[in-house]
């Protein structure tokens, strides 16, 4: 059984709390802190638990908005994490290194949520770097059999974000009547 | 190129034998609504109106309709009523739903959702038709490798750098190796010269410049979905008919192309199924001028795939011309039961959660 939650996940520094915050009703739960290692190079404060939003649709209803760590020695939580998840809300950095390797690694790090629930990938930073296009990332996925939406995002843009999640609830179910 | 484009537009609306309480509700529909300014005029105002509104259920306004139809002939004269009307005309169904006004009154707004009195179609079992929800609607089509979209598309095909006159001015210098384009007319010519069936364009080589590629900021991916929104105009590109199977062979990127309504939805529906227009129009209640618009911007940027079978042919301009039928009334083959199955609620994931959440992300935080 499906439960109310969708997982962003994504390298540190990608804008994940920033598109949790542009969906939540209440501020989010975050627990940032100083960053003590590499990551130092790309944000100076980063997740080191989970961040966590909420959109209530009713007093007793509401959809949880969890945050993966940014860090891999935190992928122990993940697979707790995204147990029973509607769907996963993967994003990625164009300014990294090798932003593929990374669409690789999550892919890989996902793969049991991903038979059961939707991927939808949003490209973040591509007015610094345009390349690889989002066309590349498409190639890549399709080949390994995800035929998903790939969009190219600005994570503190609340539409961008609200749009990448609807494409995530129409590949769920395209008749849905709203 | 969305910095060029208007962000809003603005239609007209006249309302005529409203009572109080339905004039509220449209006012404050019209209100709320920000994708297009909307704006009440009456028929004293300088302002003539894009679209009439009648409210024909009563004696009167059954009158009042007949004589705004004499008055204004190039524009909508709507027919707005609890009962189906018993002649073809544009038509607004009592009561309002929110959910459906806007995408209705924009399609009513470009010519669409004209209510077709059903004509009887004894089914296969020799049941009676009427109650069976059968919908049909008349379409036209366009050649897109004709005007302003054809030269774009034919010009991003090369390798040459290519100008795209009209009488003798520039109106696009293509930039293929750049995937760019440079825009030398204003956002509102260019969407008048798209929606002009019979522009005539010279396409010419220009030597290499470096400062033009500079300016060039527009992709070429988005010019194209832009063009074909414009030229399509809720027509259907030839040489697709309402029996051309398609799919999409991957979504676009939507978040930075052209708004089409309802695009999220058919991306997600047509990467997950193949259909054909009757099929889709069976399955999917929505309106038939968004959906073309939608397959128009797909096929010019080469996501869609179609079936092969329809090539173009030497009487292109006599089949163009030619309307054409789109029915909902589909044999129950495999190909409608797969549609069916793809807009069917998930067994895991009730719909009801989906359709709050959706709302919720859409309407007021």
């Amino acid at each position: 059984m499906k439960e109310n939650k969708i997982i962003f996940t994504g390298p540190v520094g990608v804008g994940k709390t920033t598109a949790i915050t542009a969906l939540s009703d209440e501020p989010p739960v975050q627990t940032d802190a100083s960053a003590s290692d590499m990551t130092l190079v790309r944000k100076g404060y980063t997740t080191v638990a989970m961040d966590y939003g909420v959109i209530c649709l009713d007093e007793e209803i509401k959809v949880h908005l969890y945050g993966t760590p940014g860090q891999e020695r935190f992928n122990f939580m993940w697979e707790i994490l995204s147990k029973g998840s509607m769907g996963l809300v993967l994003l990625l950095d164009n300014t990294r290194t090798n932003p593929l390797k990374d669409l690789k690694f999550f892919l890989d790090a996902f793969q049991e949520l991903l038979k059961t629930a939707p991927l939808v990938v949003g490209v973040t930073k591509m007015d610094i770097r345009s390349l690889p296009g989002v066309d590349v990332y498409q190639k890549y996925l399709t080949q390994h059999n995800f035929n998903v939406p790939v969009f190219e995002i600005d994570a503190r843009r609340e539409d961008d974000v609200k749009q990448l999640v609807s494409a995530m609830l129409f590949s769920i179910d395209p008749g849905l009547e709203v | 190129m969305e910095n060029m484009l208007p962000k809003v537009k603005t239609i007209r609306v006249m309302l005529q034998n409203m009572g109080d309480q339905q004039d509220a509700v449209f006012r404050m529909a019209f209100k709320m609504h920000n994708t297009t300014n909307y704006e009440m005029v009456t028929p004293e105002s300088v302002e003539q109106p894009d679209m009439v509104l009648v409210d024909t259920d009563s004696e009167e306004g059954m009158q009042n309709w007949q004589a705004l139809k004499q008055k204004y002939t190039d524009i909508p004269v709507v027919m707005f009523s609890t009962g189906e009307p018993k002649e073809r005309t544009p038509y607004l169904a009592k009561p309002i739903k929110f959910d459906t006004l806007f995408p209705i009154l924009r399609s009513l707004a470009q010519g669409g959702h004209i209510y077709e009195v059903p004509e009887y179609m004894p089914s296969e079992d020799g049941a009676e038709p009427g109650s069976n929800g059968v919908r049909k609607t008349t379409i036209r089509r366009f050649n897109p490798q004709r005007g302003l979209l054809g030269a774009l598309k034919a010009a991003s095909q090369g390798h040459q750098d290519v100008a795209v006159l009209h009488n003798g001015k520039p109106v696009l210098i293509v930039f293929p190796s750049i995937q760019r384009v440079l825009l030398t007319v204003s956002a509102g010519e260019l969407e008048k010269f798209s929606k002009d069936d019979k522009l005539q364009v010279v396409c010419k080589a220009v030597p290499d410049n470096p400062q033009w590629k500079e300016k060039a900021k527009v992709t070429i991916m988005s010019c194209l979905w832009q063009m074909a929104i414009w030229t399509a105009q809720g027509r259907l590109a030839y040489p697709m008919t309402p029996q051309t199977v398609f799919t999409l062979k991957r979504w676009p990127n939507l978040t930075r192309l052209a708004p089409v309504p309802e695009s999220m939805r058919l991306s997600a529906f047509l990467t997950k199924t193949s259909v054909n227009l009757n099929i889709l129009y069976k399955v999917m209640p929505l309106e038939m001028p968004d959906i073309l618009n939608y397959l128009a911007a797909t096929s010019a940027t080469g996501f869609l795939a179609t079936d092969d079978q329809f090539g173009s042919d030497g009487q292109a301009d006599a089949a163009v011309a030619a309307n054409m039928n789109v029915s909902s009334n589909v044999p129950d083959d495999q190909m409608a039961k797969d549609a069916q199955k793809a807009v069917s609620p998930s067994a895991e994931q009730p719909r009801g959660l989906l359709q709050r959440l959706m709302r919720k992300l859409f309407g007021t935080k």
